[in-house]
């Protein structure tokens, strides 16, 4: 409003500006105060989401104990996701995850597996399958041996939904019930090889963990190793100054350092032989010794976490070794005589009784095998037979290949085929093929060979393979030569290993009693010894001696049996690589890989 | 009515609505306040109790940690207890007392503790 006849001045602008500004601080005001209610609103929901988050993490660990503690739930199928024995029928819809000791939690946590109407997700149990299947996110979304758990969350009035991936997993890449010594780079002015290393993880458990069956340890063979010339002097000095027999340790060659089980790392930067990784030492008065080196003094570091008191559970060993070692590795055919077939391939070495074929797949978890094929030493055509497990029998000491004997306290070594004793004619009076046996190359392709009894490569042999499995019911020996695997890895299994030789191996190798690992190189710019997957090995002890070699190449006398006790690495590199363990993720235990909220 | 009334009635007016305003606006302050310094607690609150289960569940078991916990603040009270649940399971439960108006906070969760290999008995 306007007076007339005078300047023009607003009537009741103080009201407005009052009014505008009560206005402006109500609501300021107001907004301060939901703000802050908002805000206490705010911490109560993040309270119920750390809440919720707790609950689906308690989930997690309820369903981890019970396929830890119970293996018949990792038999489910995708075919029968219900079966009698999988975790759908232990926790179906709607029932609590958290059932026992439901007071204990301010909520509840529920599942469901079968896709519902109204809710898109929904669990899938793939833990016992070895390829991907199909999950609520699509097809072929549930990767093999693992576990889509969908969970819903009730608490505090609020339902959130999580999703777990849990895998199976085997975790190491070195396991043994016994000690680990690392070697290498510690001799003075000779060709020795680089230092050996260890990156992953180690587990070194009480005695007698790879052996269930109730054998012996001690009844292993001695004299299958007792011709491999050992320089004893490094070895006397890692055993006397560090190895103790009942006691797992992990030995690293290099400075005169003892580390605390949980005390300060302490890394020695420069190289040597290392383990990266954390070790898991399952007895409390483990440690990880470096042990004092000869001049020059290598260097030794360990990274990473040790653990003591607990770790992987043995059952998880125990099921590895059980599948493997039972007559149902087979798929539920026993191989014995009565299941097998002879092929006649031609007149038989004099090394061999039997050739066997056994129709049966191989081993369950190995590679899927197509064909079988040696070539050289034993120059055997490749069967037309769809079947492709074979099974050598032998006898002559028990041992496929020979290049070697040793009786009486005398070592005999043969350094060419011409030292090779002549065979002995049948009775027939036709004289029996002779072995061409140096250089040997076993070869496999996609299949599974399993040899009854030794099996000695004697020197400079090839062993190679490519997603293929080499079963050895004794002790495997590889004396010089190479050690291959290609892109689809490879599994060993053995009773006991001596694998003087070079190369790079990709997968997974498990000796049962026991393994050493040399690195023969000829030619001083070959590789060292590589395995990139893991390693699974015994403790029994493994007898060496040192011999006397003189120019011509004749062996003395054996004066001396330097037994040594664990798993020795002498310029071997272990690296984990999951990838070449699929084979045996479903022995592994539980992970969880992922937990993460669902919108 | 003359322009000096009106001025006088406007201001009148203008201080009273301003006063009721300020007054109202005032007595929120008090619980806006509070409300903020709760939501402060209790977000404390859930971060050390979240703590707590965490130093849990990165300990091996034997730690006593069933006892008493200190609270970092005087203003908190935290207790942890550990409740065996079977086959190498247990339940960890928090509570953490903040205010003495309000609940305390209580988180839990069940840990898996493999435990210490033994050796396997022989057949």
């Amino acid at each position: 409003m306007l007076e007339l006849g005078g300047k023009l001045r607003p009537r009741g602008n103080v009201l407005a500006a009052v009014l505008m500004i009560t206005a402006l601080m109500l609501v300021v005001g107001l907004a301060l105060a939901s703000l802050s209610v908002f805000n206490l609103n705010l911490s109560a929901r993040w309270l119920d989401s750390q809440q919720a988050y707790q609950l689906a993490q308690a989930a997690v660990a309820q369903v981890a104990s019970d396929l830890q503690n119970d293996p018949t739930l990792l038999n489910t199928t995708i075919a029968d996701p219900v079966s009698s024995q999988s975790l759908a029928t232990r926790y179906p819809a709607g029932a609590n995850l958290l059932a026992s000791g439901a007071s204990h939690f301010p909520g509840t946590v529920t599942t469901w597996w079968r896709p519902a109407a109204t809710r898109p997700q929904f669990s899938v149990d793939n833990l016992g399958g070895g390829v991907p299947v199909d999950g609520w996110r699509g097809r072929n979304r549930v990767p093999p041996n693992t576990l889509d758990l969908v969970l819903q969350v009730s608490v505090g009035g609020r339902s959130t939904l999580y999703e777990a991936f849990m895998r199976r997993r085997w975790p190491y890449a070195l396991t043994t019930c016994g000690k680990v010594a690392l070697v290498g780079n510690m001799m003075d002015g000779k060709p020795t090889p680089n230092p050996s290393d260890i990156t992953g993880k180690v587990l070194s458990l009480s005695g007698g963990s790879l052996v269930p069956t109730g054998d012996s340890p001690g009844a292993s063979p001695t004299t299958w190793l007792d011709r491999i010339y050992v320089p004893t002097g490094l070895y006397d000095q890692i055993s006397t100054q560090g190895m103790h027999p009942d006691s797992p340790q992990v030995l690293i060659g290099g400075a005169s350092v003892e580390l605390d089980v949980r005390g300060t790392r302490k890394d020695i930067t420069s190289g040597g032989n290392r383990v990266d990784g954390r070790v898991d030492l399952s007895d409390p008065g483990s440690k990880v010794v470096v042990v004092p080196a000869p001049s020059p003094p290598p260097n030794a570091h360990t990274g990473g976490q040790r653990i003591l008191g607990y770790g992987f559970g043995q059952g998880m060993l125990a099921r590895l070794v059980k599948a493997c070692d039972a007559p149902a590795y087979t798929n539920g055919v026993d191989l014995g005589a009565g299941d097998t077939t002879p092929i006649d391939w031609g007149p038989p070495l004099d090394w061999q009784t039997t050739l066997l074929l056994g129709g049966a797949p191989p081993a369950r978890g190995m590679p899927p095998p197509r064909f079988f094929f040696i070539r050289n030493g034993l120059s055997l055509p490749p069967p037309d037979s769809k079947d492709n497990t074979f099974v050598i029998g032998c006898n002559a000491g028990n041992t496929v290949l020979g290049m070697g004997r040793y009786s009486g306290g005398k070592l005999t070594m043969y350094t060419s085929p011409d030292d090779l004793p002549q065979p002995t004619p049948s009775p027939g009076g036709t004289p029996v093929p002779t072995a061409s046996l140096p250089p040997v190359k076993v070869s496999l392709n996609h299949c599974t060979l399993e040899v009854r009894g030794n099996l000695d490569l004697g020197s400079s042999a090839q062993l190679e393979g490519d997603g293929a499995s080499l079963i050895v019911r004794g002790s495997l020996l590889l004396n010089g030569g190479t050690l291959n695997a290609g892109n689809h890895g490879m599994v060993i299994w053995c009773e006991n290993l001596l694998c003087n030789a070079s190369g790079h191996y990709q997968g997974l190798i498990v000796a049962r009693r026991s393994a050493v690992f040399f690195n023969y190189r000829a030619d001083p710019d070959a590789p060292d010894m590589t395995i990139r997957g893991a390693l699974v090995a015994g403790q029994d002890s493994v007898s060496v001696c040192r011999v006397p070699i003189n120019d011509k190449n004749e062996i003395g006398d054996v004066t001396s049996m330097t037994p040594m006790h664990g798993l020795l690495l002498w310029g071997t590199g272990i690296s984990y690589d999951p990838r070449y363990l699929a084979n045996i993720d479903r022995f592994g235990d539980v992970e969880l890989v992922a937990l993460d909220p669902l919108p | 009515m003359s322009r000096r009334g009106l001025t006088i009635l406007e201001m009148v007016v203008g201080i009273s609505l301003l006063s009721l305003v300020v007054i109202f606006v005032a007595s929120l302050l008090p619980s806006s306040v509070g409300s903020l310094r709760r939501s402060e607690a209790l977000q404390s609150a859930t971060m050390y109790g979240m703590g707590l289960i965490e130093d849990a569940r990165q300990n091996p078991p034997g730690t006593p940690f069933d006892a008493q916990v200190p609270a970092s603040g005087a203003s908190l009270h935290a207790v942890r207890q550990v409740l065996p649940a079977g086959n190498g399971l247990v339940d960890v439960q928090v509570t953490v007392a903040y205010r003495n108006d309000a609940p305390p906070v209580i988180l839990a969760t069940r840990l898996l503790y493999t435990p210490t290999p033994t050796p396997s008995p022989t057949p």
